[in-house]
């Protein structure tokens, strides 16, 4: 048998993903009164130490005013919203709901099926949407999942071909030939119906980590799916809380297989059987 | 630097890449450990730049409709769960003899079903997993208390060994790996 030259590994053995986010954007600002509302439905339902999001920080925010003469010194200082987080043992945080005037960010490091995940967001979601709703429109859905992969064996014979697919839709060229770090970013815009301008983005990077000795290299691969509802040419998607929310239901599916099938064509086919990714 | 510089130099910022928004990298301690990041508001909130999305250093310029979200600088552990299955996972792509002995190739089937099997087990009760010569995956327990081996025929049935209390059971049960339901007897047996 052949001598493993090295191989890439999925950061939690049976599963790449290091981070997933939800994020929901609105095309007006909440006033004060209606974060304040906001601020409180998350505070009642998941907020306190016996909570399932016990942490909490308002998110500060610094404005600064430009004008012909230069600087015209600093404005006054609103909060930004609140953030609440769940954080382990050892201080690592597990999952975080961002409440701010313009979006909802769910993000968690917590994976474990699309369902469970979902099913966690969704309440948050269902909870926050009838606040931003009233105030406006639901501009932008996000889907984002952080996937990365550790090379095993000899940094000197990492080669991309051990992770990526051959001539991948999502990755440039002349990646494949490189020897040492690299990355390719890329994004695109599509009209995914009369009412979703849609944007993918699928960023990839290979870094070393070189913190924590031993230096370990590994590739990120970001896919992000962004649908943008109420466009310019697009027709109107005029959705208020229930609706909001039973539109999340019936979209956020769509945007996770999307996903999947991005990012399966991303990696090669050994890295998405590794990962179940076809089960 | 003063509030006057840190001003001019997110105008210049603004100017060069045409963006509307910018944000600050996170603050992260010295143990790596995720702090609330800090943002700046500029005009337009539509677009985000996102310093730290490009690890390379510098920013990002790719636009960005809705806030990417950071690489995170601290990772967590694999938990057992996870180690778990990824142990089963990686044994299905062996093929045949992968002992060197002429075992057979793992059946996917069974180790699929051996995946499922677990996610009905609380964290307090993950098994070690196995794989048969002839291919099938199986899990195994051995405590104080509990010796237990199972192995998964198929994806609709379960041979299993166990020994509680001084008590030995054996065995064939049927098992739907898409009901998510655990077989009544391996219930009682495994948690009693």
């Amino acid at each position: 048998m052949a001598a493993d030259p090295g191989h890439f590994e999925p950061m939690h053995a049976a599963h790449a993903i290091e981070q997933v986010a939800f994020v929901l954007q609105v095309d007006r600002s909440l006033e004060d009164t209606q974060l304040g509302e906001a601020v409180a439905a998350v505070q009642e339902q998941f907020g306190g130490a016996a909570g399932e999001l016990p942490g909490r920080a308002d998110i500060q925010t610094m404005t600064f005013s430009f004008g012909p003469l230069g600087h015209l010194g600093q404005g006054p200082v609103p909060t930004g919203g609140r953030v609440y987080n769940r954080t382990r043992q050892d201080g690592t945080l597990e999952s975080e709901l961002r409440v701010e005037r313009l979006s909802i960010v769910y993000r968690t490091t917590a994976y474990t099926r699309w369902a469970d995940i979902w099913g966690r967001a969704r309440r948050y979601f269902a909870t926050l949407l009838p606040v931003y709703t009233q105030v406006g429109t639901i501009t932008a859905i996000n889907l984002n999942f952080q996937d990365k992969f550790f090379w095993d064996g000899d940094i000197a014979l990492c080669r991309p071909a051990a992770l990526l697919r051959p001539q991948s839709n999502y990755v440039c060229p002349h990646v494949y030939a490189a020897r040492d770090l690299w990355h390719s970013h890329t994004g695109a815009f599509s009209r995914a119906d009369a009412n979703t301008k849609r944007l993918l983005n699928v960023n990839l990077d290979c870094l070393d980590e070189t913190a924590t000795p031993p230096q370990r290299r590994f590739v990120a691969i970001t896919t992000g799916l962004t649908d943008q509802l109420n466009q310019s040419g697009y027709t109107v998607t005029a959705l208020h809380g229930a609706d909001a929310v039973n539109y999340l239901d019936q979209h956020l599916p769509v945007l996770h297989n999307l996903s999947k099938d991005t990012f399966r064509n991303v990696i090669n086919d050994a890295m998405c059987q590794r990962i179940a990714l076809d089960d | 630097m003063g509030t006057s510089n840190i001003a001019n130099a997110i105008a210049a910022l603004i100017a060069a890449s045409a963006v509307q928004t910018a944000t600050l990298n996170p603050v992260v301690d010295d143990l790596g450990l995720y702090k609330q990041r800090r943002a700046f508001l500029v005009a337009r909130p539509s677009t985000i730049i996102w310093p730290d999305a490009n690890p390379l250093g510098g920013l990002d310029s790719l636009p960005v409709v809705t806030p990417f979200i950071q690489i995170l600088r601290a990772e967590r552990e694999t938990t057992p769960r996870e180690q778990l299955i990824g142990e089963l996972r990686r044994w299905r792509m062996l093929t045949a003899n992968w002992d060197g002995e002429g075992a057979l190739a793992a059946d996917k089937v069974s180790s699929r079903a051996a995946e499922a099997f677990t996610d009905l087990l609380p964290d307090g009760l993950l098994p070690e997993p196995m794989l048969h010569a002839g291919g099938r995956a199986g899990l195994y327990w051995k405590t104080d208390d509990l010796y237990a081996d199972l192995e998964f025929l198929d994806g609709q049935r379960i041979a299993y060994y166990i020994e509680r209390a001084g008590d030995k059971h054996k065995g064939v049960v049927n098992y739907d790996a898409n009901n998510e339901e655990m077989p009544p007897v391996l219930a009682i047996l495994l948690q009693a």
